[in-house]
């Protein structure tokens, strides 16, 4: 009886209806000896036909949007801004900075080490830019708004913002 | 799928690659080029990511990154290989290099539920079904209990219905080690994906 892992690949090909005469061949001998093999094949037919019954997963709305901001950030050669994305990540930030008040800790001394990315950001708009444009900042990262929350001195409060809009979520 | 574009790796770069001219105005700084070849790949690219990495997030991420590595590199795309191959080879490299390195943020607020209320893009009453949602929910829950080289190279064969050849491309593995992979990723599934079987096997 020749090896079971020597026909793996024969096995392959036949269950996906690529496997030349000659090999199959070889493959048959095999499987009329090898009643392992014979329900390993039959297994793999069934994986395969599973995997291709499922169904596509739809591309999510906004995606090419999305793709242009981050390629080109402060333009767009697509128009239409996708803000839902923004929205839908947005609400803990209020909270995050609810809990460090609370807390005592001061946001303002945290801008003593100012992150890399903020000082960017400070060079582009000034240090007293309202809030709003720091979450606003086209391809700006989760990561980066969070730093930029951290870090910023806002004269437009928190809570100004998101009243201002909370309609669009 | 367009399987002309596929069929262009290996030896076969002069038939010619239906994203060609798109390519070149796109490298030359055409972003509306861009725009369409994203257009047409995205459906492919989005699929393959959502079922290597088995969640919205994850998958949007992957693919987000695959086309802007892919824009970014096409002053260096050679034309060896069709513009769709040349793609799944990068969305690869992203979904290896994701694995390797653990995010400094974790995803404290993007979580999958709210990504579950955006509408598909391409939402078709059928493709909305929700028999559909939980069929590839449970084949994406069984390929992430795979090891990633055999799930990808199931997923790619399988499910994106490449050729071994392609595969050994994208993966840049020979072509036994794709079919070997092929074979241990479908036998890792077949406990996992019985309960979707037609014909369940009574074992023995
Ligand atoms: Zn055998």
């Amino acid at each position: 009886m020749s090896d079971c892992q020597d026909v793996a690949a024969l096995m392959v090909q036949e269950a996906d209806g690529t496997i030349e005469a000659a090999a199959q061949g070889r493959l048959m001998a095999h499987l009329r000896e090898c009643s392992a093999c014979r329900e390993e094949l039959e297994a793999q037919r069934a994986v395969r036909e599973v995997l291709r019954s499922r169904p596509a997963a739809p591309v999510p709305a906004g995606f090419e949007h999305r793709v242009a901001r981050r390629l080109r950030p402060g333009s767009s050669w697509l128009p239409i801004a996708d803000w839902r994305r923004w929205t839908l990540a947005l609400s803990p930030l209020p909270v995050l900075l609810l809990v460090l008040r609370l807390g005592g800790v001061s946001v303002e001394d945290s801008s003593a080490s100012t992150p890399i990315r903020w000082q960017a950001w400070e060079e582009a708009t000034g240090p007293d830019a309202p809030v709003s444009s720091i979450v606003w900042q086209p391809g700006m990262t989760e990561e980066s708004i969070f730093v930029a929350a951290l870090t910023a001195r806002p004269r437009e409060t928190l809570q100004d913002f998101f009243e201002k809009h909370a309609n669009e979520r | 799928m367009p399987a002309a574009a596929l069929d262009l790796a290996g030896g076969h770069a002069w038939v010619m690659d239906p994203d060609l001219a798109l390519v070149r105005a796109a490298a030359g700084g055409d972003e509306a080029a861009f725009a369409e070849l994203v257009r047409r790949h995205q459906r492919r690219v989005f699929n393959l990511a959502r079922a290597l990495t088995g969640s919205e997030d994850e998958a949007e991420d992957l693919a987000q990154e695959t086309f802007i590595r892919a824009f970014r590199g096409l002053p260096r795309f050679r034309g060896d290989s069709a513009f769709a191959t040349w793609l799944y080879r990068i969305a690869v490299n992203v979904f290896r290099s994701r694995r390797s390195r653990k995010s400094l943020w974790p995803r404290l607020w993007s979580g999958e539920a709210d990504r579950r209320h955006v509408r598909p893009a391409d939402a078709s009453p059928a493709a909305d079904q929700e028999s559909d949602l939980m069929r590839r929910d449970l084949i994406d829950k069984a390929l992430a209990e795979v090891p990633p080289d055999l799930r990808l190279a199931v997923t790619l064969r399988d499910i994106e219905g490449l050729e071994y050849r392609e595969i050994a491309e994208v993966t840049g593995v020979p072509i036994g080690t794709v079919m070997s992979r092929i074979f241990r990723g479908r036998q890792r599934l077949r406990a996992s994906l019985a309960v979707l079987m037609n014909r369940p096997r009574l074992s023995h």
